[in-house]
This record gives C-alpha cells, structure tokens and sequence, in this order.
C-alpha cells in the first residue's frame, strides 16, 4: 500500500505555533492505531497516510481543541496542514 | 495456525536528548502494600453479561457517552502495572501511547508505539516508561527503554491482527509492582465477557493522567476482540482484562489497538478493538520474556 507524507502545524488562536500539542488521528476511512503525536518545538508533527479520509484532532496544553479534515489520494503529499486551536470542548 | 517470528530492533548508538486450547502465564501483584485499590474495588468489570446498553453518537472511539473513570490510587495494583509511554523517533518526534507490564522486566503494547512506517518512519529511538503515572505525580521512577521488538508480521505488512510490541527493560521493576498475567483463550469463553481496559488518553489528561472503562465484549474474531468501551488516542498498548470471577486474578487477553475505524463494516457494530492474544501470539511473548529473564520459578 502507497502511502502519503503529510506535514502540518498546530498553532493557537494568534497563529502562534503550539509545542507539545497533542495530535491524534479520531475518525478514519481505514483502520487507525490509537496512537497520539506531540508536535515539535514549532508546532510541527508528520505522519504517513495511506488513500482515504481522516479527522485529526489536536488538544493543547490548556484544554483547547482544534480538527483538520484530510483526503488522502495515493502518493500526494501534503506539506501545509494547519490545525488551529479553540477554545472549549467538542461536544 | 500462523508462522511467526521475532523482530528485535537494531541496537542504536549513544541517544542524543531524546482457537486452541487456553494457555496462561503467571501474574503477580508485586510487594503486597496492605492496602487494596478502591478503584479496584468499585470499577473493576468481573465476569459475563448479558448485553449493555448505552447511548450512542458519532463514530469516534468514545462510543456516545463518554463513561471513561479516573483511577487515582495509581500507586496501587492493578494500575501501577500500567505505563504512560512516551516515545521518541529517529528524527526526534515524539509520541504518547499506553504499556503494561507482563513480566519483571518486559512491557507490552502495541506494536505501532515500537515500530511503523506512519509515524516513525521505523523502530522508535527510545520509550520512557512511567509506571502508574498520575498527572504531575510519578509514583514509581520513569525508566527508559531503547530495546524493542515486535512480530514479523507487523514489521513487514503492519497487520493490525498483529499489532503488538515489546519494550525490555534494564531494571526489574515488575518485581515492585507485579504483572498482569495473559492468556490465549479460545473465542468460547470470551464471548459476554466483561473487558476492562486503562490507559492514558490524550483528550483527558493530556495523557498523564490514567482512565479506566469497562464493557461488554461485542465480538471475537480469529486474530481480534471487538468491545463497546471507550477510548482515545493516547491509549494505544493498554491491556484489555478479565476477571474470569469475583475472586479472580486479572488476565489479559488483548492489546488495546483500534478505534472504530479497526471495525469492519460488516460487523454492523460500533466497537474498538484490540489484537487477541492467540497461541502463535503468547508462543513470541514467552520467548520475549525469556529474554529478560523469565518469570521467577518459571
């Protein structure tokens, strides 16, 4: 199976990069692993996705919450996912 | 019956910063404390049932309601056999997922928080290991880990049937805090059993902090077991267990893997999932045990 980079920033309200957010992968079109990433000192976190839709989901240090939708096709990389944060909880 | 074999990871240098008969293996709950966990006593799911019902939303892996429970007496058994793992890539990204321990110096957990091409790009560099770790509290010392292995049949075609890791560990901590025991049970006698599974989510807690739930098994294929309890990631490597009656000891019968997305559509049901351990399974982790030592008088 053919698998995708895909690069993004978590950032917060401000558009300030978020370290050590919390980026997991909550809804899926193929099977996922419960795995959680930490973002790096400039928000920064990478994956490998293979074709399909996913929803990743990030939560900061403060509690707050920010998602991406993501469409993978096979071999497109993706390099500019930007995941915002908010505040407040998802219902 | 299914092949398989061992994959050990390769030894890095210096770090910088960064259906079948039953089958068991002996547990332990470490050095007695004279003090026995009311979490235990009052979450700890014992036993078969009928059918739970709950409400149900979404698709994600907290199925509806979300009925997940801190544990605060960490410090005691059976939580303290459960570790906060954070892991730390070849390129120095890191990463939160659940272990558990199963023998004095061996972890278990999913074979993705070891080894995988989605978000490691491979073997991970190093695991730190936080025994019952309870938010800003570490009630047992944080070890670390740069010995790793896992079976061929993740490695090479990352199988969720067979998404489990093993962490070895220089220092025998499960002496202290015991170890859960684990069995390959046929599908007969866990089909109605209640599940209980803990670890360390990401959405509460920021994965420092330990969440339990218990609930009913929804369905047991040949390699997987289905469950109606929620989850999250961060979870990722937490035992799933029995208690086969009130009085038993806790068996581990699965590793915490999948949410909803693991389930086939043509199960019709809302379940996370975790590989089964199966004979072919339980053969491998033997042999990881050994590795460490064995069980004592094993």
């Amino acid at each position: 199976m053919t698998v995708s980079r895909c690069r993004g920033r978590v950032v917060d309200a401000d558009g300030v990069p978020v370290a050590r957010a919390r980026v997991t992968i909550v809804a899926a079109s193929v099977p996922m692993p419960e795995i959680a990433l930490l973002t790096g000192s400039e928000g920064d976190f990478e994956l490998a996705l293979p074709q399909g839709r996913f929803r990743l989901r990030a939560h900061g240090p403060r509690g707050e919450i920010g998602e991406a939708e993501v469409g993978v096709e096979d071999g497109v990389a993706l390099t500019d996912l930007v995941i915002g944060l908010d505040h407040g909880t998802l219902d | 019956m299914v092949d398989l074999k061992s994959v050990a990871n390769p030894a890095f240098s210096a770090l910088e910063a960064v259906p079948a008969p039953r089958s068991t293996t002996p547990g332990s709950l470490g050095i007695a404390t004279g003090e026995q966990s009311r979490s235990a006593l009052y979450l700890l799911a014992k036993g078969k049932s009928g059918p739970l019902l709950r409400r149900r939303t979404g698709l994600e892996s907290v199925l509806g309601q979300d009925d997940r429970v801190r544990i605060l007496d960490t410090e005691l058994p059976p939580w303290r056999m459960i570790c906060a793992l954070e892991m730390r890539g070849p390129s120095g990204a890191g990463a939160i997922g659940t272990g558990w321990l199963l023998g004095p110096r061996t972890l278990l957990t999913a074979g993705h928080c070891v080894h995988s091409g989605r978000f490691f790009g491979g073997w991970v560099r190093e695991i730190a290991v936080s025994p019952g770790r309870n938010g800003a509290t570490f009630p047992f010392d944080t070890v670390r880990s740069t010995r790793f292995a896992s079976l061929d049949a993740w490695v090479g075609r990352e199988d969720p049937d067979f998404d489990i890791g093993c962490v070895h560990l220089d220092q025998p901590i499960g002496e202290r805090l015991g170890w859960f025991a684990i069995g390959a049970l046929p599908p007969n006698e866990l089909e109605g059993c209640l599940v209980n599974v803990s670890g360390y989510p990401i959405d509460r807690g920021e994965g420092a902090e330990q969440y339990h739930h218990r609930n009913r098994v929804l369905r047991v294929s040949e390699r997987r077991l289905f469950y109606d309890v929620d989850t999250y990631g961060g979870q990722s490597g937490a035992p799933v267990w029995i208690h086969e009656s009130s009085n038993a000891p806790p068996l581990v019968v699965g590793i915490h893997a999948y949410g909803t997305s693991g389930t086939p559509a043509a199960f019709h049901i809302e379940a996370n999932s975790a590989p089964r351990i199966i004979p072919e399974v339980l053969d491998r982790i033997r042999a990881w045990v050994k590795e460490d030592g064995g069980w004592p008088g094993a």
